[in-house]
Parts: structure tokens; sequence; C-alpha cells
């Protein structure tokens, strides 16, 4: 029996050949899982949008050299969590862009995020705007290895072998170990919303 | 059923557990021993379940309605300048922006051509006087009687005036 080739890899076979309509589909596909991935790495949303934007252009530039070894996801998310990296480097060197400035830290608003218009409730909508807004602040605490895991964990059908990849080839318990870590500083961070049963109205 | 006694070793387990995940990476063993143990603890379980959930139920970050096209005009942007350069990629070159690097390189060339001109004319002047010298040394070796007065005329060209004058009265 004949393996099936997975759709992705299949699309970004069709890339590698200069193929517009397949890059297209492909962007599509993952424009939304990339930039989740990259704003919540680097909480800024004019820079998540050039990263993500920058992702999918190095995918173009770099088509000639894809290898379809693993999945495309592993080598996207790679891309997308090397240049969120660059980006946080470049802030570490140079403080006065800090993106504390665009995020303070009593904005309980997710102003970035879509809204959830299925409340019908504006108090349970308060709510859960201020328990996303706790979320988000506890994500981004987290080291950025607990954080990338967690969130790629978030995105459905990330294994994680592919975790481990986009981590850097570190070794499958040491995901295991970084997400079971991650998992449980947020249980502490947020344990007040978890015990007041405040998540399951959502 | 648990005992108490039971509950209290497998509630010391976990938090010694969970201690070293804060402080180390875990072993399999381990993070397979958690696993057990949360089993065991409903409570505990439901907390981390409902971070799961939480993070599953995070809304989607705004991407703007035109994302998909402003990727594709930069892909295609980035492919024209490869093109551009192929095409005439000395043509370049020539254009005002590298006025300086055109001066210094003109410039180079001038004094290359200057050093390798100068060194040509040194290598000739060398080339001729060995020469000159070669064939000296062949007529003194063929006749070594031509040079024998050679001393007393050169003489005469260093001699002062009075002795141009005795030289005349002797005439």
């Amino acid at each position: 029996m004949a393996d099936k080739i997975d759709p992705d890899i299949a699309l970004m076979l069709r890339v590698k050949e200069g193929d517009l309509s397949a890059y297209e589909a492909l962007v599509e596909k993952f424009k939304q899982p990339v930039m989740n991935l990259v704003y919540r790495l680097i909480h800024d949303l004019d820079e998540a949008e050039d990263i993500a934007q920058n992702t999918f252009v190095q995918v173009w530039k770099t088509r000639e050299r894809y290898e379809p070894n693993s999945k495309f996801t592993t080598w996207l998310f790679t891309i997308a969590r090397n240049l969120g990296l660059n980006e946080i480097r470049r802030r570490t060197r140079h403080p006065a862009d800090s993106l504390d400035e665009t995020h303070p830290d009593n904005d309980l608003q997710p102003r970035h995020v879509v809204e959830d218009f299925t409340s019908p409730i504006p108090a349970e909508a308060a709510l859960n705007d201020e328990l996303h807004a706790r979320v988000e602040e506890a994500i981004r605490d987290l080291p950025e290895k607990q954080r990338t895991a967690l969130l790629l964990c978030r995105e459905g059908g990330v294994s994680y072998e592919e975790i481990a990849e986009v981590l850097g080839g570190i070794s499958l318990t040491a995901v295991k170990s970084i997400i079971f870590r991650g998992r449980a500083v947020l249980k502490a961070r947020l344990k007040p919303y978890l015990k007041s049963g405040d998540w399951q109205k959502k | 059923m648990n005992q108490p006694g039971n509950n209290e070793q497998i509630d010391q387990q976990y938090s010694q557990l969970m201690q070293a995940a804060m402080e180390r990476e875990l072993t399999a063993e381990e993070l397979a021993r958690i696993d057990d143990l949360l089993a065991q603890n409903k409570a505990e379980l439901a907390d981390f379940e409902a971070v799961d959930h939480l993070l599953a139920k995070l809304p989607d970050v705004i991407v703007p309605s035109n994302f998909t096209a402003r990727v594709l005009d930069e892909a295609q942007r980035q492919d024209q300048p490869a093109q551009a350069l192929d095409q005439a990629w000395w043509q370049g070159l020539f254009s005002p922006q590298y006025r300086s690097i055109q001066l210094a390189s003109a410039a180079a060339v001038a004094l290359l051509i200057g050093v390798f001109g100068y060194q040509n004319h040194l290598d000739q002047d060398r080339a001729e006087m060995a020469e000159s010298l070669q064939a000296v040394a062949t007529i003194a070796e063929m006749a070594p009687g031509l040079l024998t007065d050679f001393d007393a005329i050169d003489a005469i060209d260093q001699s002062d005036p009075i002795d141009e004058e005795l030289w005349a009265a002797l005439k």
C-alpha cells in the first residue's frame, strides 16, 4: 500500500517548484497559528505581524532548500520561533524599545485578540476578558521554552516530537518536563480563578 | 481504599516531585510517577485540566485581512531584485550611488599602471646597462692593448688649464 503524503508537505513540494497558489494556500492555512505563537512570544501586535509575514517570506525564499524530512509545521514554527527570538534579543539589547510600553501591567483588556461575541451577559464578558488577560499575563511571564512549548501544544496537531525539534532538537523527556513545569506554574498563577470555577463559565 | 497514612505519603511524594519539577528537568520515571500520583489526586488533576482548558480557549490573535496579500506581494518582490541582478549586475556598478567607489577604483588603476610603467622602465635601463658592460668586456678580452693608453687619455680630460697652455706652447 502506498504511503499517503502529508497534504502540507505536498503543498510545500509544489511551492518548491515555484507554485504561488500552493504558497498562498499554506499562508492561508497557517497564518493564524503563526500569529498566535509569535504574538504571545513577543507581545507586540505590530512586530508580531511583521515577524509572521517574514516567517512566510522566509519559507518562500528558502523553498528550494526544503526537504520533506519532517512535518511542514515543524519547519514553519522553527522559523517563526527563531525570528521571534531574534526580536526578543534585539529588544534586550535596546531596552528603549521595551514591549511594556505597549502592554502596561495594569491593562487587563486583551486588546489584541478576537473578542468573544458569544457571551450574552456583559458581566460575564467582563469576567472573561479579565480571565483572558490573566492567562495572557501568566503565559507572558513564563520562560521562553515553556511558553513556546505550551503554545505549540495549544495548536492542535503539534506533537511532542515536533515541539522537541522546534525547541532545537531537545529530548522528548525534556519536552514533557518543560510542558509539565509550564502547566504547574500556570496552575499556581491562576489558582484563584481555577478554584472559583470561573474558567468553567467560558 | 487508601489509608490516611498512605494518602499522606502520596501527598508528600507529589510535593517532592512538584518541587523537583520547578528546580530541574524531570526524568521519564519521575514524569510517569507524577502521572500516577495525579490519577489518584482528583483535585490536582482537575486544576491541570482547567489550565489546559484555559489555554485551549485563549482567543485567537487578530490577523489583518490583507495579511496573505501582503505576504504574496513581499514574496514576489523578493524574487524581482534577484532577476534584475542576473540581467545586468555590472550596470549597477556605474550608477551614481557608487561614485566614491568608482573614483577610488580609477585612482587604484592609475596607480597600478604608473607603478607597472616605472618598473618596466627600470628593467629596460638595467638591461641596456648590462648589454653595454657585456660589449666593453668583450672588447677588452679580444684586444687588451686597446685599453693600455686609456689612463693617459683619461688624464687629458682631467688636466687643468696650465697644462693646456703648456701643450699649446709645445705645439
